[in-house]
């Protein structure tokens, strides 16, 4: 989902526990970017330009 | 069945599909007929490539969001869809739960079990009074039409819903056909309120006083109370909203929360459906006739998150009774009751009887 998206829809309960397991994936993916950068692997999940999203230094 | 009132609803986004405007009733209250868009449905109906367009694209808007999905099909009676088989095979592979909102008039035995075997996991059927008024606001013969269905969706397996359309023409008589419903062994019944649009203009001014009304709602819940203690199987749903605020007035509530902020229930226009007509037209509810949108041309996932309308009626702030009310994160009554003797869907909901 996106950001603006979650903005949308994230005041309705209905929508909360679908919200919290993005989010877990979400820090799970991040996780897993965080272990790629620092092996300086390319972010296939956001292209070359990886913009920090993974929060690692080299962002 | 007690058992599924102890069960939390299952969260799924559901998609009210009218595939078919096509009917062989002509309901005295119907919001189709004689509705602005009545033609155009009839006439530009969505083909089968259209339609499985759509499937796609609602798949694959429910799977990005990682919510479960329904559809509803209706009409129209959507078994005057030829393709409607085709439609149902195509979701249900896609895992998608379906529901059909039809009538009886070609819902025989071999139809129920081809549903059945395609994994149709509900049909409503409507009745709206004892036969004479309900043949009244329908067709002649369409009770017992009805009654046939539900004992064939009974003996396939498929589980059978009925919805009564209520107005002050059938007010005397809901209490009559739950009971009927409970004896038919109808596995959820359910009432709504009439709105008055397209054929049901005509009702605008005969409608139920918000004192009549809640006076109705605790007749009703004195029945259902009733026949639970007799251990009857029917499950009564409360689609109503203004439910809340009776349950409120008895002191059924639990105490309401410290957050303000969340939206816990209600009406759920701009949460978590939408409804298509059989031109593609979208609306966020099929009785709030304001266009949202067009499919297949513009994805749902667009018209859902980034529609200027739906946006504006997610903001809710403005509803001007509503926003005012302690009740406002649970109820907001019902906007299209309001808009349709408004025009305005932001006005009170003339029919709840809270005094603010």
């Amino acid at each position: 989902m996106e950001t603006q998206e979650v903005v949308v829809v994230s005041r309705y309960e209905f929508w909360k526990p679908f919200l919290e397991e993005q989010s877990q994936e979400n820090t799970e993916n991040l996780d897993n970017l965080k272990e790629k950068s620092i092996e300086c692997i390319a972010f296939s999940n956001y292209g070359s330009s990886c913009a920090g999203q993974c929060g690692s230094p080299c962002g | 069945m007690q058992k599924q009132e102890t069960q939390p609803r299952k969260r799924r986004f559901t998609l009210q599909w009218h595939v078919t405007a096509k009917c062989s009733n002509r309901c005295t209250h119907c919001y189709l007929q004689n509705s602005e868009g009545y033609r155009s449905e009839i006439e530009n109906e969505l083909s089968l490539s259209d339609c499985l367009k759509v499937i796609d694209d609602f798949y694959r808007t429910t799977t990005a969001w990682n919510i479960p999905a329904r559809v509803n099909f209706t009409g129209g009676d959507p078994l005057l869809k030829p393709e409607i088989f085709n439609l149902i095979e195509y979701a249900t592979k896609k895992g998608i739960t379906i529901g059909i909102l039809g009538n009886p008039e070609y819902l025989d035995y071999k139809t129920a079990l081809r549903l059945k075997e395609l994994g149709v996991a509900r049909y409503q059927l409507s009745i709206d009074g004892m036969e004479k008024t309900h043949d009244g606001f329908r067709s002649n013969g369409s009770f017992e039409r009805t009654l046939k269905g539900i004992r064939i969706l009974n003996q396939v397996g498929i589980p059978s819903v009925v919805m009564f359309t209520l107005s002050k023409q059938n007010t005397d008589e809901i209490i009559p056909v739950i009971d009927l419903v409970t004896k038919e062994k109808v596995v959820l019944f359910d009432f709504a309120r009439l709105v008055p649009i397209g054929s049901g203009t005509q009702f605008q001014n005969d409608m139920l006083k918000p004192k009549e009304y809640r006076d109705l709602l605790l007749n009703i819940l004195e029945e259902y109370k009733r026949l639970k203690e007799e251990d009857c199987n029917t499950y009564f749903s409360r689609k109503e909203n203004l439910w809340k605020l009776l349950y409120q007035e008895l002191g059924l509530l639990q105490p309401l929360p410290k957050d303000k902020k969340t939206i816990f229930g209600g009406c759920d226009i701009g949460i978590s459906s939408l409804s298509v007509l059989a031109d593609g037209t979208v609306y966020s509810c099929r009785r709030l006739p304001v266009r949202i949108g067009k499919v297949p041309d513009e994805s749902l996932r667009d018209i859902f998150m980034k529609s200027p309308e739906q946006n504006k009626m997610r903001e809710i702030e403005r509803m001007e009774k509503c926003s005012k009310c302690e009740l406002f994160q649970f109820c907001r009554g019902c906007p299209a009751v309001a808009y349709a003797v408004s025009g305005n869907y932001f006005a009170p909901d003339p029919q709840c009887w809270k005094e603010l």
